[in-house]
């Protein structure tokens, strides 16, 4: 009884049964932390990832995805040269938009792109053709497993959880 | 240096850090030239399933069997179909009893030739799971809260958010999406557990509809045409004008379904309710006098598989006698082996279940025993006497 009444001073909120499910499979489907110094022989340098990505938040914007597809095309990127050496820079950048457009078959609901629609977008560097091979080989890296956790649908959760279970406490306690 | 400190960044939850496998950096698929092709089993609108033996293994005798799954590559200019992927990926990350296992995915020679490799179910389940549960697989569910398991939960909180239009088979689908609304419920879900129910009764679709048109047809023959009584807004959404509504017919679900029960048939007019918002839902479903008052009761599946493992050890060997029917469904004369086939429908998939619907599938496969045309079958299937009551607050047996 006594640890009933300590526990909603203690407790800022009763996490919901989804944020207790992203938890427990938050470490299934990682990178590997070193694909860049054991897979990818140090060419994957912080400028270029930086740029990868920058340029497939701007891909993701044209199209006007979800921030959610984007970082899970992030993490199938990541996966992907966690098992695969990619030798070009311009892989680098396929690879980056197959990701992305697998990202957005499987998370957008309503706005999956058409292929010819990626290609053009992305100013023609790659063929429809490159990209669907791309696809494939992705998607066989990936072992067709595409659930991935991220930190923003966490986050998101947490603040659900935290916004639902107590909505006056919660408020009082964000005012302070 | 930097590795350790990245070690340290990863190891906040689990305390290790993942490696990928080095053994398997290349080959995570397999080829489908490892699987010796030992017949073709159904087809649909899905694609073609074959049955084969995994060759990698020493001996035939050990060799596992697999139904392979050809997935459907209609339209290749987008690559692999939306559907398809999500149905990989959601199946995938379903371990389940209930639901069909995907062991692995293997590829061919080209781009479109992809298989998935799932648990070999016997023949009998195999056209009858196809033509009654598979159609309703999960990614043509809705992953909403009630499917928090599958990992797509996050996605589809409140408010409703438009959703994929032309989801579910035609067959199942539900008035309002094909009306056009986009931000469905998992009230639709319902309605294709209406569908399903009937079908089972009925032994034969409830609504086979060829389009979207006919199957509006279809569904307002069988229940009369919507009106703004009993479906409030249906004239808002978007494709309400493209149908046109006949006049007054009244219901014709009793009629349709004459061999079912009384609460049987109230449950399916619950179930098949124009109105999404007044369509019964999950738990007043599952609370339906349907479960209660009519035997048999819904069982535990451990009741039920210890029962249905002693009726499958006298089946009569190499007995196939089956004809197919214009919807597929496979036919039996003889009923003792038909109720071998529901058993080894029930075994594999009533056991357990997702959080929210065990009961009721359970109670729906256990019920399905009201289609044995004699006694004598039920009770070598279900058992002569009727099972513990299921008790659903407290989830065991009384």
């Amino acid at each position: 009884e006594q640890q009933q009444q300590q526990r909603p001073s203690s407790a800022c909120f009763v996490p919901s049964k989804r944020l207790i499910n992203l938890i427990s499979r938050q470490h299934l489907n990682l990178p590997s932390p070193f694909y860049n110094s054991e897979v990818q022989l140090e060419k994957m340098t912080p400028d270029l990832r930086k740029n990868i990505i920058a340029y497939a938040i701007r891909l993701a914007n044209d199209f006007e995805f979800d921030d959610e597809t984007i970082h899970l095309a992030v993490n199938y990127m990541d996966r992907y040269l966690s098992s695969i050496r990619v030798c070009r820079i311009s892989q680098f950048y396929l690879v980056s938009t197959a990701c992305l457009y697998i990202a957005s078959k499987f998370s957008e609901e309503i706005k999956e792109p058409c292929l010819s629609d990626v290609c053009v977008l992305s100013l023609y560097k790659h063929s429809q053709k490159e990209i669907k091979t791309m696809e494939a080989k992705v998607l066989k890296a990936l072992r067709w497993e595409m659930m991935g956790v991220s930190p923003q649908a966490l986050l998101n959760e947490i603040l659900i959880s935290a916004a639902t279970s107590n909505p006056n406490e919660f408020a009082s306690s964000s005012l302070h | 240096m930097a590795k350790r400190e990245l070690q340290e960044l990863t190891s906040v939850s689990l305390a290790r850090t993942p490696m990928p496998d080095p053994t398997n950096f290349l080959g995570s698929c397999v080829s489908v030239s490892v699987f010796e092709k030992l017949g073709r089993v159904g087809e649909g609108t899905y694609g073609v399933v074959y049955k084969a033996r995994d060759t990698r293994s020493a001996s035939t005798a050990t060799s596992r069997i697999v139904a392979l799954k050809r997935i459907r590559m209609e339209n290749e200019a987008d690559g692999l179909p939306v559907s398809s992927l999500r149905e990989i990926a959601l199946l995938k990350s379903i371990s389940h009893e209930n639901v069909v296992r995907v062991q692995e995915v293997c590829v061919g020679s080209s781009l479109d030739q992809i298989f998935m490799v799932m648990e070999y179910c016997e023949i009998d389940l195999a056209s009858l799971m196809d033509n009654v549960i598979a159609k309703l697989r999960p990614n043509k569910f809705l992953p909403t809260e009630t499917k928090s398991d599958f990992g797509l939960a996050r996605k589809f909180s409140e408010p409703p958010r438009p959703m994929t239009p032309k989801v579910v088979t035609l067959w199942y689908r539900s008035p309002e999406i094909l009306l056009g609304e986009k931000s469905y419920t998992v009230a639709a879900d319902m309605w294709s557990v209406g569908c399903i129910l009937g079908e089972l009764i009925k032994n034969s679709p409830l609504l086979p509809g060829k389009i979207e048109k006919n199957q509006f047809e279809l569904i307002s023959n069988l229940l009369g045409p919507p009106n703004t009584k009993i479906w409030p807004g249906f004239t808002s959404l978007p494709l309400s004008s493209l149908f046109k509504f006949e006049s007054q017919h009244f219901s014709q679900v009793r009629s349709v379904l004459s061999n079912a029960s009384a609460q049987a048939v109230e449950l399916v007019l619950d179930l098949l309710v124009y109105d999404p918002a007044r369509r019964i839902d999950v738990g007043r479903a599952l609370r339906h006098p349907y479960f209660r008052k009519e035997g048999p009761n819904p069982c535990l599946p451990s009741a039920l598989r210890m029962r249905l493992d002693e009726s499958s050890m006298s089946r009569p060997s190499g007995y196939d006698g089956s004809t197919k029917d214009e919807f597929g469904y496979r036919r039996r004369n003889d009923e003792l082996y038909r109720g071998n086939a529901v058993a080894s429908v029930l075994k594999r998939r009533l056991d357990g279940g997702d959080p929210d619907e065990p009961e009721r599938r359970k109670s729906n496969y256990t019920r399905s025993s009201a289609r044995f045309r004699d006694r004598e079958t039920e009770e070598l299937v279900l058992g002569a006497r009727p099972f513990q009551q299921f008790d659903f607050n407290n989830g065991r047996n009384k």
